[in-house]
């Protein structure tokens, strides 16, 4: 059953033009030039109950516009969008019951207060029973395992601890629908995992819709079967990240160590030299002629280490990022 | 009938909880509160000035005794004082539309001006002014020898009600220019001025300044009126005038805020 479904979504930015300098200012002071940058255009797609997608992109790519117009924070330019039957940016109080919105950058929670009164006001905003709030929050608690730093001021919290918090801020009143705008930008390597492993294990324990933008590769990969992949404020990609690797799936890479310093030049007749450094290197080799190409290595060099590997993910996207249409390099 | 009921004791609930975290978060900075309590003050005694000077001179000034002027002035003090109370969230309003902090209010089911508009309230800026204005509308009331019936008390309630709601709507439209303009700094100042026009009473400025006051910029209704309708001073047009005010700018004010809603563009990051 379709939840969110986007049909030709456009939004145009307008803004007034800076021109450098006093003079500049001067001029802008009595004629101003507007400019217009379009964010998101003619984006379509559709979302299952229960999915996990993740928006990928470049900076200025427009992951976060469309999460903020398919959450009501912003009116589009034209095109149309339904979330669970409602039109976001109409921002009726039984949609706003219904989703709900967790961004990296910014906070929900009071910073001078402990968590626990921030979840005590969402808990009154959205009118949830106080019996199904202590069990909810009992067992959201527990999962991301922060029981203790309920009672501490959220500004005394590290950025991991306050990123779990601002997940049960959300999560308090059930919502069907989770957009997570960058949910683990700047934390340590454990800290992504345990919001990676929390989120995972929520989507699947109660089919919540989760609608992700991550710069975190690891982020999508470990919480999404289905990416899209948005450039210039349009869809290049829709499908499973594991596609995106096909795009190079012709190629591989060999990682090599010989006894002696290598030269860029004696590899040149093996494949493309990505890298060279002393008595290592890096090659890429198309995969049909992978195995006659290590023959030939072990022959004419010597090498004591060889490893082969695929063209990493990141690499897939990057092509993407690149290039607005799909199709293989 | 039961649903406005069942609202109205949600959103008092919620503006409870407001009151009560907005407490607690001053309570955390002592010395910020204090020095908040100590400022207020200050302008306190500045305005008071006025009114030192006013019984000092004990003239009638445009028909009005200097006790009952004592009495507009201890409204116009008494009103800031309330209005100081949510002025945070005005201060902060083209702050969260310029970094895009508004994303998160604007996401929640609940009435967004709600949210934005009173969500932090202060305390201490209001305690002074609340307590002297009472004083000098008492004070004034009492040696002016106007009459403390129940109407009269209720009438005066009401007007100052009227007036208090009048300067919500009023002062916040400058504010949601910040949608449009983003800074707009210079416009806040302005609008602080038109507010201090009320530091003195209406009757001293000019009819054509008055008229302006009362009908097309009605900030003349925010501190007077309540003095005047005691007084047996308002037409039965300038008592309809006086309700209707503030619902007509409410109006007008709530006509900008959805066009404001739209025009909001968030920030990156």
């Amino acid at each position: 059953m379709e939840i969110i479904t986007v049909q030709n979504l456009t939004k145009v930015f307008t803004y007034a033009a800076k021109e450098k300098g006093l003079k500049g200012s001067l001029r802008d002071l009595f004629a101003r030039k507007t400019l217009q940058k379009t964010a998101v255009e003619n984006v379509s797609f559709t979302v299952q109950k229960g999915e996990a997608v993740g928006l990928l992109g470049p900076n200025g790519a427009g992951k976060t516009t469309t999460l903020k117009m398919l959450s009501g924070i912003l009116y589009p330019t034209s095109g149309s969008a339904t979330v669970a039957g409602y039109v976001p940016w109409q921002r009726q109080r039984a949609y706003q019951r219904r989703f709900a919105i967790v961004m990296g950058q910014k906070s929900q929670l009071w910073p001078d207060l402990p968590a626990v009164d921030t979840f005590e006001l969402n808990r009154r905003i959205y009118e949830v029973d106080a019996d199904a709030y202590r069990r909810t929050l009992d067992e959201l608690t527990d999962l991301l395992d922060v029981r203790e730093l309920l009672q501490v001021q959220v500004r005394r919290l590290s950025l991991g601890e306050r990123m779990k918090m601002e997940l049960i801020a959300a999560l308090l009143h059930r919502p069907e629908i989770l957009y997570l705008d960058e949910p683990t930008i700047g934390l340590d390597i454990l800290s992504q995992r345990s919001i990676r492993d929390f989120l995972k294990y929520y989507n699947e324990q109660t089919r919540t819709t989760l609608l992700l933008t991550s710069h975190y590769t690891a982020d999508i990969e470990a919480l999404c079967p289905r990416s899209i992949i948005i450039n210039h404020g349009s869809v290049v990609f829709d499908g499973p990240l594991a596609e995106v690797s096909e795009v190079f799936g012709h190629k591989k890479l060999v990682a090599l160590k010989a006894q002696r310093d290598l030269t860029a030049a004696e590899l040149a007749a093996f494949g493309t030299v990505r890298a060279c450094q002393h008595n290592t290197a890096l090659l890429e080799v198309e995969r049909d002629r992978l195995q006659p190409c290590l023959q030939r290595l072990f022959g004419a060099l010597p090498v004591v280490d060889l490893d082969v590997k695929d063209i990493p993910l990141e690499e897939g996207i990057a092509y993407f990022y690149q290039k607005a249409g799909v199709s293989a390099p | 009938m039961k649903h406005l009921a069942k609202r109205l004791r949600y959103y008092l609930g919620l503006l409870g909880l407001f009151a009560k975290y907005s407490l607690m978060e001053q309570m955390a900075y002592r010395i910020n509160f204090i020095a908040g309590i100590a400022v207020e003050c200050g302008y306190m005694l500045i305005k008071l000035m006025y009114a030192v000077l006013i019984l000092r001179a004990g003239a009638e000034i445009n028909g009005l005794t200097a006790h009952e002027m004592l009495m507009c002035i201890g409204t116009y003090i008494m009103v800031t004082g309330v209005y100081m109370g949510i002025y945070p969230n005005y201060w902060a309003l083209p702050l969260s539309v310029r970094d895009g902090s508004l994303d998160m209010q604007l996401t929640k089911p609940v009435n967004t001006q709600f949210l934005v508009t009173l969500r932090k309230l202060d305390f201490g800026m209001p305690i002074p002014d609340v307590a002297c204005g009472l004083a000098l509308i008492v004070y004034g009331w009492q040696r002016a020898g106007l009459p403390v019936t129940p109407g009269a008390v209720a009438g005066f309630a009401v007007y100052c009600l009227a007036g208090w709601f009048l300067t919500y709507c009023l002062f916040l439209i400058p504010e949601l220019l910040s949608f449009w303009f983003v800074s707009t700094n210079g416009v806040q100042a302005l609008s602080s001025a038109v507010f201090d026009f009320n530091n003195t009473p209406m009757n001293l400025y000019p009819k054509w300044v008055q008229r302006l006051g009362i009908l097309l910029l009605p900030v003349f209704l925010i501190t007077n009126f309540p003095t005047l309708y005691v007084m047996g001073a308002l037409s039965p047009a300038m008592q309809v005038w006086g309700l209707a005010a503030p619902l007509a700018v409410f109006g007008i004010q709530r006509a900008i805020w959805r066009r404001a809603m739209r025009q909001y563009t968030s920030a990156s990051g």
